[in-house]
């Protein structure tokens, strides 16, 4: 092990990966010493939408398949976790990843038809699964029907079993493990040969057909991994708020677009663009409400239009995302070392 | 292992110095360094100033929807509250801490529990903020006061009416607003009512409802209270108010039902639907009684018109309630001087919500001090448990302020209004804020002009 890391040092990206690392660590410390909680709440929700963007980017970086209804396999995960835990006492350091997988199963249902339809049909399509879940969870009183759930405050000696610490300190080392599992399962994914296969139909699916590859049974494996990390996601999103509602984890903006913006604004044809977009998509749109709300309490609604206009700015300036940027700058490697294909 | 921790470092800095001494990189590297530690460094002196000194005020916490969909009722929340700190200020502050005055914190919610509740937290922890207010969403209520009974903050809730919130046991939650079941409760006595007035013609009921949460529990409590009541339900009717476009098939059943009187739960939209089908069917039942909402939206005032007249709803506020309670009278205007508008159900129960809490500190101040913070928050919600505010204090149609061991305002009524040919609803019960005789049974649609 200490052998690895050593090996792992000796290579400048593994350098900095070990200073990020680091800093991921220390920083709750810092924001739980100085009374932050809410730029740990932002921290947080960065590492949550790491994970989903990065999922979600298996399908439409690697595969080509642009899906705007995560919120469908988020929501499911929550759900999953908060069910478990409320109804059935299973502890959420379980919960988490039963609900992952029961998103991922959902994922493969869904492929079915779903990967009947190309392109933006594809994209409508999971529009509208996005809404059909919002309004079967609306109707459905196991699951609380429009009140949605929420779990009790447990005793102190069963914080840990039920994972309920006060503010987001905790959760972001749960975070960062998870998404440390994340990137051992997916980087090998994309560089073995099914990470190529993914990315051939991505580039031309008939062509890859043509070649022996089965699109669909590809795509079906990107599904399940891409939906297993956004459940995962929503369980995360459980165990910090301890109430879900289906408005709040089917909302076609707030999770699908949001996890949507957070991938195209990193770079979708860079491994951890996705990261690197919900580090800086998250706390813009998380200060600027704050301090927008707090300097301008008449002008209710003015960080909207302020997030919009950033949001445009980048877009303009770095269409191709922030990782593809810093490669036109110079300032990375060209991703033929990676190994990745440059679509122009 | 220390070898090797020291070794790792002594490779990171000396890529470090050799990345800062690389031509091009390093003076941009540099500068992004420099200013992101300046901003971390300035954010946190930031942080730290704040507190020391006498107490000259006293943060209270307020969440609420300031965008999204309910900017609009979360900016008619936000001066209800605005208003209320300002005549506080005015008068002198809180009195027992040397006039120290109130000011509010708000934090935008957008309409979403997380975000509620982080802003929670950070009103909680980085502002300080002795007590907490709002959050209007009961959704939002939810998270939110589940943080305050984590962190041990009291939290006053004057506007959210799903009877869950106070069914959960919490220490530090109060409300001031009857809750939907209270409102159903209260339907049943105003039905008594008309029937010991009218010479008992309700005898038969049937209930129409929207399917959310709110529709659903209105319509679960309607059928529990009114059969305890020795009411006969004949029909219960359910419908999804987002998609449905034709009200037939519903009112045909209703009508098949024959009832006395028939309880509806709807929103704007499904409430318009169901007048101008009632009206098309010739369905005519003894009274129509509304559960708020959908009937006292301006939108569907203007659409119904004439087809929305001697229909009965609850109400928590009206613009007649003037004429019956004095204080009300003095505060509207003022406030209509101020933002140019009357005072409606969310803004006055929210501007009650703000008094109840100055109420509340004015008891916690003689205590506790807010220097120390964990205290004095205890002192408030001790205050806030033993209040005792007679109803001639309030702006509210209420008989008093007194909260249950869950939280629960005890003290707390609706209204029952009804439109009347002048196209404004009025008063009609209870009695002690009654402005207008109830027309009943209501005129057949082939009666009316």
């Amino acid at each position: 092990m200490l052998q690895f890391i050593k090996e792992g040092l000796r290579d400048r990206n593994g350098q900095y990966f070990a200073i990020v690392a680091a800093v991921m660590l220390v920083a709750p410390l810092i924001f739980w010493k100085l009374d932050l909680p809410f730029a740990a709440n932002a921290m947080l929700l960065c590492l949550m939408f790491s994970i989903m963007a990065m999922a979600w980017n298996l399908l439409e970086g690697y595969t080509g398949q642009l899906s705007f209804g995560h919120a469908v396999f988020f929501g499911v995960g929550a759900y999953t976790t908060m069910i478990l835990m409320l109804y059935y006492r299973v502890t959420p350091w379980v919960g988490i990843f039963v609900g992952g997988l029961v998103a991922a199963l959902v994922g493969l249902a869904l492929g079915v038809p779903l990967f009947r339809l190309r392109s933006h049909w594809f994209a409508l399509a999971t529009i509208a699964v996005g809404e059909i879940f919002k309004l079967i969870f609306i109707s459905w009183d196991y699951v609380g029907g429009s009140a949605g759930l929420q779990s009790p405050i447990v005793p102190e000696e069963q914080k840990l079993y039920y994972l309920q610490y006060a503010g987001s300190y905790v959760y972001i080392y749960l975070a960062l493990g998870l998404l440390g599992l994340e990137l051992l399962i997916m980087y090998p994914l994309v560089k073995s040969r099914i990470g190529y296969y993914l990315q051939a139909i991505r580039e031309d699916e008939d062509a890859a057909m043509s070649l022996g590859i089965n699109p669909f049974k590809y795509k079906m494996v990107a599904m399940f991994f891409s939906a297993l990390f956004t459940g995962i996601g929503g369980g995360i999103y459980t165990v910090r708020f301890r109430f879900v509602d289906p408005f709040a984890v089917f909302d076609l903006i707030s999770v699908s677009v949001y996890i949507t913006i957070a991938g195209i604004l990193g770079g979708i044809y860079s491994f951890i663009g996705p990261i690197v977009g919900s580090f800086v998509f998250v706390p813009i749109s998380e200060y600027v409400r704050v301090y927008i709300v707090s300097r301008f309490p008449r002008f209710y609604g003015l960080h909207v239009f302020v997030l919009g206009v950033i949001l445009l700015a980048i877009s303009l300036l770095a269409p191709e995302g922030i990782m593809g940027w810093l490669e036109k700058k110079g300032y990375l490697r060209k991703r033929e070392e990676t190994g990745e294909v440059r679509k122009e | 292992m220390e070898r090797y921790i020291c070794k790792a470092a002594d490779t990171i800095r000396s890529k470090v110095v050799a990345l800062v001494r690389r031509r091009g990189l390093s003076k941009s590297l540099l500068a992004a360094i420099v200013v992101i530690v300046v901003i971390i460094v300035a954010a946190a002196v930031l942080m730290m100033q704040g507190g020391g000194g006498a107490v000259k005020e006293v943060k209270v916490g307020v969440v609420l929807p300031l965008s999204g969909k309910l900017a609009e009722t979360g900016a008619d929340l936000k001066r209800g509250l605005e208003f209320a700190v300002e005549e506080i200020n005015k008068a002198g502050g809180i009195k027992s801490l040397g006039g120290a005055k109130i000011v509010l914190v708000f934090g935008d919610s957008a309409g979403k529990p997380e975000t509620g509740a982080a802003e929670a937290e950070r009103l909680i922890t980085e502002e300080k903020v002795v007590a907490m207010l709002g959050s209007y969403q009961s959704a939002v209520t939810k998270t939110v006061s589940e943080v305050c009974e984590r962190y041990h903050v009291p939290m006053l809730n004057p506007e959210s009416t799903s009877p869950t919130l106070t069914a959960r046991g919490y220490k530090w939650f109060f409300r001031t607003t009857p809750h939907d079941e209270m409102f159903a409760k209260q339907h049943v006595d105003f039905v008594n009512w008309l029937n010991k007035k009218y010479g008992n013609q309700i005898k038969k009921i049937a209930i129409i409802h929207e399917d959310t949460e709110w529709g659903t529990a209105t319509a679960k409590a309607w059928q529990k209270y009114f059969s305890e009541a020795g009411y006969q339900i004949v029909k219960v009717v359910s419908y999804h108010a987002a998609t449905i476009t034709s009200m037939d098939s519903e009112i045909d059943t209703l009508k098949a039902a024959n009832p006395d009187l028939v309880l509806v739960a709807s929103y704007v939209q499904d409430a318009i639907l169901f007048v101008q089908t009632a009206k098309q069917r010739d369905f005519n039942p003894k009274a129509i009684l509304a559960q708020d909402a959908g009937f006292i939206n301006p939108s569907y005032v203007k659409q119904v018109g004439k087809d929305g007249f001697y229909i009965f709803s609850r109400e928590v506020f009206n613009w007649d309630l003037g004429q019956k309670i004095p204080k009300l009278k003095e505060v509207n205007d003022r406030y209509k001087a101020k933002y140019g508008v009357d005072l409606n159900g969310n803004s006055a129960r929210d501007y009650t919500g703000a008094w109840v809490l100055y109420y509340a500190l004015e008891e916690a101040g003689k205590k506790a001090s807010p220097a120390n913070l964990e205290e004095f928050r205890k002192a408030i919600r001790d205050a806030l448990a033993s209040l005792n505010i007679p109803g001639d204090k309030l702006i509210m149609p209420w008989k008093g302020v007194k909260f249950d061991s869950n939280g629960q305002n005890t003290l707390g009524q609706g209204i029952v209004v009804q439109m009347m040919d002048d196209g404004k609803y009025h008063t009609v019960f209870p009695e002690e804020f009654a402005t207008a005789e109830p027309v009943f049974p209501m005129p057949k649609w082939s009666e009316r002009g």
